[in-house]
């Protein structure tokens, strides 16, 4: 643990987010398992230090220190994955094939439960019709959903093939949403912002596009969290109400039915979202219809990822709704994505993800106050603010949290996909052959 | 002869140049640099991180003194380590090059005698039988996209009949292995690059088979076949040779398409992930390796239509 604090520390190293190693300054070594991490403050989120994992300082020291530049790219779990004593899991790596496959077998220095497979191969099948072919062909036994098929091709495989595989729908944490501009001047309305929202039937959409296995999102927080408050408000579907605001907001139906303000300009936004994700360009079309329907003009326009994360999104170079996922794990204090201090610039390197350009002094508070509020029954009402002002401000439109879809043949049983960030073989030594 | 060597290889330096300016310089300005794109996908990134990053990985300065490092290294022999892969990149390069070379040479070598042998059959009675057979078949090859006929041949003989694996390198490394592995995505490999070497054989043996010479050695008694492999075909091989010179550059830019589909790790896959992954030594070795095999192709290729047509030499 010291070792991956000290080469996360050095500069040189050249690791991304550094306020984790300038927050932690010390870390004390009481025996060969037990240490103590000091932080120069005080949060709840002490214990979700995901970043920091321990290294073996016995193997990686040495090369760390030969180049400490050029040691992201040169550890041995890199270049020699296979050496024994990187892994310490259940399974270990023994062989790789670059872009093809990873070979694990049985790791002898696993002190739990012993896996009943001796071997599983992971291999990489990019193209989903020749994987869902694969699997169908007995060449991969089952399909893990955190990388898997599309769940309407899943959902369509399931109609065919429900006697060879088992089907499981697992919904997660990754939730699709819309970031609305607010630079714009018609979406800086908050008026205009609940008649998106109320022209959408989230419940529909679901239904008709996932056959309403994913859950509809109300808000970033999910259900499952322990700081999730179904108590606040949420806004129905409702076109008629959608209509009536639009009408108040000064928006009229033009000849063409789309609406116009007084001095003539349509009520019309770009829907952006990346090229190519069909699940993604489905919800677009079936929006587009919804708002249309109360006089809202939407025009699709789509880019690759690398261009619409790189650029449109993270530059706020949307004009009007950009479409795409983010995580909602538990307890994630939304500094980054509502904070005002965050909303990107030229100034500041273009970092932060409050895209939408939401300013609200009291969420700007109440962000401020979470971390360093710790006690959890304190923060619950800090929480359900945060959700109260989201719901009602509107800076973003939650869909729906996606679910994934994970196959495998009915001959195993014990697979437990987990919904959160830990992929599905996490209990992989309780993977066993149905006797 | 010589002389004409020597200022092919003259512009091929020059073009090299050339090319791996333009490609430097594409990959550069393509949207999202590496620190743009973890700012997308990190939120732990600040600003101070942003601009420490660009500083350290060299992407603060200008993209002609960022080339200039690139191609002084280059120079020495050092075309630096792949960031997705973790090795030297000319060694990812290397195994991607084997596999591509598996799959491509046999189905380029399929391509180009089922395809002149079918070009030569058709062109025997334009208009015939087999001639509209030949041009069915060419007009499949060409029309049909990769992905999709790929996919058929899975479902056939991977789902269907059991016959054949659906795809991926081979797990063992044994000769049956690799030929079993290879099997389907080199058919949909062979019978897409058939077409053009059946049409371009047709139309030139049509041609050929048109001229005086053709009459005369028929007249003095020749039989079919050395008409047509002896005084024809040798008239008919120009356009073919430039085709051919065509595919053997392909061989080493490999066939993204098919690879994705065949999960075969090969060189158009490697591309493709490069550039997208911003992995710029592997990318940039890649294009410049497809563009030395170009211009030595295209090189060959004039040398043997100069040997073919002693017209040319003059």
């Amino acid at each position: 643990m010291v070792f991956a604090w000290e080469a996360g520390r050095e500069a040189a190293t050249g690791i991304g987010p550094a306020e984790l190693y300038r927050s932690l300054h010390r870390i004390t070594v009481i025996d060969a398992r037990t240490f103590t991490l000091h932080f120069d403050k005080l949060t709840f989120e002490y214990n979700a230090i995901n970043e920091l994992r321990p290294l073996p300082a016995h193997l990686e020291r040495a090369i760390w220190q030969a180049d400490p530049r050029a040691y992201r790219t040169r550890t041995l779990y890199d270049r020699e994955p296979a050496r024994p004593g990187l892994w310490s899991g259940p399974y270990r790596v023994v062989a790789t094939q670059a872009g093809a496959s990873i070979t694990l077998e049985r790791n002898p220095a696993w002190r739990g439960r012993e896996p009943p497979f001796r071997r599983i191969v992971i291999r990489t099948v990019e193209n989903t019709a020749a994987l869902e072919a694969n699997l169908l062909a007995g060449q991969v036994d089952m399909i893990a959903g955190e990388l898997g098929l599309p769940l309407d091709q899943a959902l369509a495989l399931e109609r065919r093939a429900a006697t060879r595989f088992r089907f499981h729908i697992q919904p997660g944490l990754v939730y699709e949403h819309i970031d609305l501009n607010l630079d714009l001047p018609a979406l800086a309305d908050r008026r205009v912002r609940e008649a998106l929202v109320r022209a959408i039937d989230r419940d529909q959409i679901v239904q008709r596009l996932f056959e309403g296995r994913v859950p509809v999102a109300h808000s970033f927080v999910n259900p499952l969290d322990r700081m999730h408050d179904p108590t606040v408000p949420r806004i129905p579907y409702d076109p008629e109400g959608a209509r009536r605001l639009l009408d108040e907001a000064g928006w009229r139906p033009g000849p063409d039915g789309i609406r116009r303000n007084a001095a003539g300009e349509r009520l019309s936004f770009e829907l952006m979202t990346t090229a190519g994700n069909r699940s993604r360009e489905l919800v677009q079309q079936v929006l587009q219809g919804m708002w249309r329907a109360v006089g809202i003009e939407v025009r699709i326009r789509n880019e690759p990822p690398r261009v619409f994360f790189g650029e449109t999104v993270s530059r706020r170079r949307f004009q009007g709704m950009a479409l795409f996922a983010w995580i909602s794990s538990p307890e994630n204090v939304p500094r980054t994505i509502l904070h005002s201090t965050e909303i990107p610039s030229e100034a500041r390197n273009w970092a932060g993800q409050n895209y939408t350009g939401f300013r609200h002094a009291e969420m700007d508070a109440l962000l401020e106050r979470l971390p360093i509020t710790l006690d959890p029954e304190a923060r619950r009402p800090l929480w359900r603010r945060v959700q109260e002002i989201y719901a009602t401000e509107i800076p973003v439109i939650p869909l729906f949290f996606r679910a994934d879809a994970h196959i495998w043949p009915r001959w195993l049983e014990g697979v437990r996909p987990t919904g959160h960030l830990a992929p599905s073989s996490l209990w992989v030594e309780e993977w066993r052959v149905v006797p | 002869m010589l002389r004409l060597i020597g200022e092919r290889l003259v512009q091929a330096a020059v073009t090299v140049v050339l090319t791996s300016f333009a490609a430097y310089g594409l990959i550069g300005l393509m949207p999202g640099d590496p620190i743009d794109l973890a700012i997308a996908s990190d939120p732990r990134l600040s600003a101070a991180d942003a601009e420490r990053l660009r500083a350290l990985h060299g992407l603060d300065r200008p993209l002609l003194e960022r080339y200039l490092a690139w191609a002084a290294s280059a120079l020495a022999g050092e075309f630096g380590f792949s960031r997705l892969f973790a090795a030297p990149a000319h060694e990812v390069l290397a195994d991607a090059l084997i596999n591509s070379l598996a799959l491509l040479v046999p189905t380029t070598i399929a391509s180009a005698a089922i395809g002149i042998g079918l070009g030569i059959l058709a062109a025997r009675r334009p208009r015939g039988a087999i001639d509209a057979v030949v041009n069915a078949v060419a007009f499949a090859g060409i029309a049909m996209p990769s992905f999709w006929l790929g996919i058929l041949l899975i479902i056939l003989f991977a789902v269907m009949l059991g016959w054949l694996p659906a795809g991926g390198p081979p797990p063992e490394p044994t000769l049956s292995a690799w030929l079993r592995h290879l099997a389907l995505p080199s058919l949909t490999l062979t019978v897409l690059g058939l077409a053009a070497y059946a049409r371009q054989t047709r139309a030139a043996m049509i041609e050929a088979l048109g001229e005086p010479w053709i009459r005369t050695a028929r007249a003095k008694g020749a039989s079919l076949s050395r008409v047509l492999l002896r005084h024809a075909l040798p008239n008919a091989a120009i356009p073919i040779v430039t085709v051919a010179a065509l595919d053997f550059a392909t061989l080493v830019s490999g066939a993204l398409v098919v690879e994705t589909v065949f999960a075969w790790p090969g060189m158009g896959k490697l591309l493709y992930d490069a550039i997208l992954g911003n992995d710029y030594n592997v990318a940039l070795l890649a294009l410049l390796l497809a563009a030395l095999v170009t211009l030595a192709a295209s090189l060959a290729a004039d040398l043997i239509q100069l040997a073919l047509d002693p017209r040319l030499r003059r």
